[in-house]
């Protein structure tokens, strides 16, 4: 009798702790199965955004398109107006191409190099420009709105580099040295802001360079001089 | 005596099936890492309003093809009766393709940048995790080396980079243009000589090195037909006006 009791208590501890190992263990692969990781679903959201962003500028973009349909329909049965529609086609994508020269108000950032006396008394500087400077100041007006921008007589288009070369920084393949003058046409306002946003880029590029802000009510902005010809990009068909 | 004897003989078996199924689940468990949680109801919704926005995306990108081949209609007849040459047709393709009007093909590149992967050096040093993640100013300078080596066209994450596009740090994002907003992994196209689209990072001034010494992922792929979208975005100037040639 005593023997069949001790044999009873062995198999419910036995039952007892296999029991409880696969309750813990179902627990857990309910968790996997009804919890995603939180990055899928930021990636999900992100993707959500962007294709809101995108549909609603389409939209914007396909009215525009109803628009010069029309004014064609509306040429279709006159020559003379059919080429002017076109051209003025032509006109509108020669401005957003940066072909054409702008006016309007912005700013001008004015680049140099701060002259200091080293140990032995000689005249030398704290240090160079170099092409990130430039970089980070045409980004942030970029990022505040600015609608053109231009270094130097350079109009930045869509290709545009701006690159180290020695002492130089090459912009659209044309070599330029101190001083910089960065034009951009926008909201002279909030340009001017973004770039004295505190320990912002006049701030951090400020301890070593020379950078001077000022506002004007009619900058002009040359146009690109660069090639047009692709050699590789072809429209898709 | 018999009995006994079978019960520790179940007791033993007992204790390796317990300790297999641990092992078994355990396996399972650790396939599925994750951290941070959320509702799997969320990724089902997420999923299906996805899904609505891309259908209604395709059906405005229908829309808009129509047009603008309607358009090139036009064109091209105009181009028939002669009224505009075929010197103007081509300079107006030439005009939109730098505008960003007309989505482009040819062959380039495709980089693949991203963040490094979790290891052990990397949550050894939680301070200087900055060093170890894609930035901005990183995804800003592999663009301006793409441009000085000739890139026609440059897309990061299917948005097309214009003059004006920012690249800024949106905390855990980075944004890109006036709309784009992602998270890595970063793609970045280029149309050009793939060639020397590729060896511009092998010079020793690129970003390519210090990104590779902190041990960032940054794939170059050659590819022969990349195909990069318009630029989708408000074009009106509201400051900015045009000065006829000449004024």
């Amino acid at each position: 009798m005593k023997k069949h009791l001790s044999g009873q208590i062995a198999i419910m501890l036995v039952s007892l702790v296999l029991g409880l190992m696969l309750a813990t263990q179902f627990k857990n692969v309910q968790n996997v199965g009804g919890n995603v990781s939180l990055q899928r679903a930021q990636e999900l959201t992100s993707q959500i955004q962007k294709l809101t962003q995108d549909i609603s500028s389409q939209d914007d973009i396909i009215t525009g398109l109803e628009q010069r349909i029309s004014e064609y329909e509306n040429a279709a049965l006159d020559e003379g107006k059919l080429n002017d529609t076109i051209y003025k086609d032509l006109e509108r994508s020669r401005v957003l191409a940066g072909l054409v020269e702008l006016e309007g108000p912005g700013v001008i950032v004015t680049v140099n190099v701060v002259p200091v006396n080293d140990w032995a008394g000689e005249q030398t500087i704290v240090r160079n420009v170099y092409h990130d400077d430039l970089l980070m100041l045409v980004n942030e007006l970029n990022a505040a709105g600015a609608e053109a921008i231009s270094i130097n007589n350079e109009r930045l288009v869509a290709t545009t580099e701006i690159r180290n070369a020695g002492d130089y920084i090459v912009i659209n393949t044309n070599r330029y040295s101190v001083p910089y003058e960065i034009k951009a046409l926008g909201n002279p306002d909030t340009l001017e802001a973004s770039l004295k946003l505190l320990g912002g880029v006049a701030d951090t590029l400020g301890e070593e360079l020379e950078i001077k802000i000022r506002h004007e009510d009619k900058i002009r902005l040359p146009k690109y001089n660069g090639p047009l010809q692709y050699q590789y990009a072809l429209p898709v068909q | 005596m018999k009995v006994t004897k079978g019960i520790w003989s179940i007791t033993i078996i007992c204790i390796f099936f317990g300790f297999f199924t641990v092992r078994f689940f355990d396996n399972q468990r650790s396939i599925v890492e994750i951290g941070e949680v959320t509702s799997i109801k969320t990724i089902e919704y997420l999923l299906k309003h996805k899904k609505l926005l891309e259908e209604k995306k395709q059906e405005l990108d229908d829309r808009m093809i129509e047009k603008e081949s309607a358009i090139s209609n036009f064109e091209d007849v105009a181009a028939q009766k002669n009224i505009i040459g075929q010197e103007m047709q081509q300079k107006l393709s030439d005009v939109r393709s730098m505008a960003g009007l007309l989505p482009l093909e040819g062959p380039g590149i495709e980089i693949q940048l991203n963040d490094r992967k979790r290891d052990t050096i990397l949550s050894n040093n939680p301070s200087i995790i900055q060093y170890y993640i894609v930035h901005d100013s990183d995804m800003l300078n592999v663009i301006n080396e793409l441009r000085s080596v000739g890139a026609e066209a440059i897309a990061v994450n299917g948005t097309r980079i214009m003059a004006t596009s920012r690249i800024s740090c949106g905390g855990p994002t980075i944004n890109v243009g006036k709309y784009g907003r992602f998270a890595p992994p970063f793609i970045i196209q280029a149309i050009g000589d793939p060639e020397a689209l590729q060896a511009s990072f092998q010079s020793s001034d690129s970003i390519y090195h210090d990104l590779i010494a902190w041990g960032l992922e940054f794939h170059i792929k050659q590819v022969s037909n990349i195909q990069i979208p318009r630029y989708l975005g408000d074009a009106d100037y509201t400051y900015a006006r045009s000065i006829k040639e000449g004024e």
